[in-house]
């Protein structure tokens, strides 16, 4: 059965409907009476305007052209440079497709990429302590016994520090046995 | 140069040799007698249309004059993408809708046919020729044809562009939907309206007028 459409309806007035389906319409349009007066109306119109197109057709007067002469700019000579501008704007910005706006938007992606990673912020390297906790503590022990081994006045009984120990002078020495005592 | 602004046109066949887009780009070439073609090829469309829309014939060649002022201006940016024709009929869109909005903000200057033409002269009335054997029938048929351009000056302007376009241009459907930028179901919707609310309203009128 023929919808009763703007389409179908159009295409009926327009004589564009095959018979099969001209006598589909007109059998629709028989069962809805609103339908068929909007059909008749239209029918109405068109042929008012088609009247009035062609009873009262619109001429140009001669001095048509020279009066757009006289009013034309005058145009600058085209320069390679702008020649050659006027060619890679047109694949830049081709249409207002869609494939156009994407491929706009993306560049100016890649632009902005470009320039965000030139210009941002450096990355800033924040050393990593070198020593450790229980080695600050061992150094800062360290420090309190040479400290203390300064300050305090020698004994007979006191011995020499051993070699390997770094608040012995002889640090780094090979242990000599000639009883020295530092 | 013209190769690569326009590749389609290699070199112009027969069928490429005289065609808008060629005109365009020796337009482009500061050849005037190019643009001048492609003027004359469109200047009774335009002026046609512009009539239709604005309902008056002298503002329709002005109109039309702009129209081309700004097709010339505006022709480096004209891409090939869309037909010269279509890219001038919806300047020409543009310009009569723009007017018909002035318009309405002013009011309107109503001429009478008695009033003599030149006040000082005092030289008669505006006379309109009767050019056929049957006066009431004419008068009929002008009184039809005044309803129409009163009904259509009070419709919306979409409504109305798509009646002037398909109906009293001869555009087809898709040529319309491309001039004003929308689906072809808006358009046939549109039409659909427009062509019913006129008919509609010119019903009381045709009865005597056929």
């Amino acid at each position: 059965m023929m919808k009763l459409n703007e389409t179908n309806i159009l295409d009926y007035l327009d004589d564009r409907l095959c018979k099969k389906d001209c006598a589909d319409m007109e059998e629709a349009l028989e069962r809805s009476q609103n339908k068929a007066s909007d059909v008749d109306d239209a029918r109405l119109a068109m042929q008012a305007l088609h009247a009035l197109a062609s009873e009262e057709p619109v001429t140009v007067s001669e001095d048509f052209w020279p009066r757009l002469r006289e009013k034309l700019p005058e145009q600058t000579p085209r320069n390679a440079f702008s020649q050659v501008a006027s060619v890679f704007s047109g694949m830049l910005w081709p249409s207002s497709s869609k494939w156009a706006i994407s491929a706009r938007v993306a560049i100016v992606v890649a632009v902005l990429g470009m320039v965000s990673l030139w210009f941002g912020p450096q990355r800033t390297v924040t050393p990593s302590s070198a020593i450790t906790t229980s080695e600050k503590a061992f150094i800062s022990r360290s420090m309190q016994r040479h400290a203390d081994y300064v300050n305090t006045p020698p004994t007979v009984n006191s011995l020499p520090l051993p070699v390997g120990d770094a608040g012995s002078p002889d640090h780094n020495r090979e242990p000599a046995d000639d009883g020295y005592i530092p | 140069m013209l190769t690569m602004a326009y590749p389609e046109v290699c070199e112009p066949g027969e069928e490429e040799f005289n065609s808008d887009a060629w005109l365009v780009g020796r337009a482009l070439e500061n050849d005037i007698a190019a643009f001048e073609q492609l003027v004359e090829r469109y200047q009774g469309k335009i002026v046609g249309y512009a009539a239709r829309m604005l309902n008056d014939a002298e503002e329709a060649e002005d109109v039309a004059q702009e129209v081309f002022i700004k097709a010339y201006r505006s022709l480096s940016s004209f891409r090939g993408d869309s037909a010269f024709s279509t890219w001038i009929y919806r300047i020409a869109t543009n310009l009569c809708i723009d007017k018909m909005r002035k318009r309405k903000r002013r009011p309107q200057q109503a001429y009478s046919l008695d009033e003599p033409l030149d006040k000082d002269e005092d030289k008669g009335s505006r006379e309109i020729p009767d050019e056929s054997g049957e006066p009431n029938l004419n008068i009929e048929k002008e009184e039809l044809r005044q309803q129409v351009r009163l009904v259509m000056a009070e419709m919306p302007e979409k409504m109305r562009t798509v009646l002037v376009l398909c109906d009293m241009q001869g555009l087809p459907y898709e040529h319309i939907a491309k001039i004003l930028k929308c689906p072809i179901g808006t358009v046939k919707s549109r039409l659909f309206h427009a062509r019913a609310d006129l008919g509609r309203r010119l019903r009381p009128y045709m009865s005597g007028a056929q």
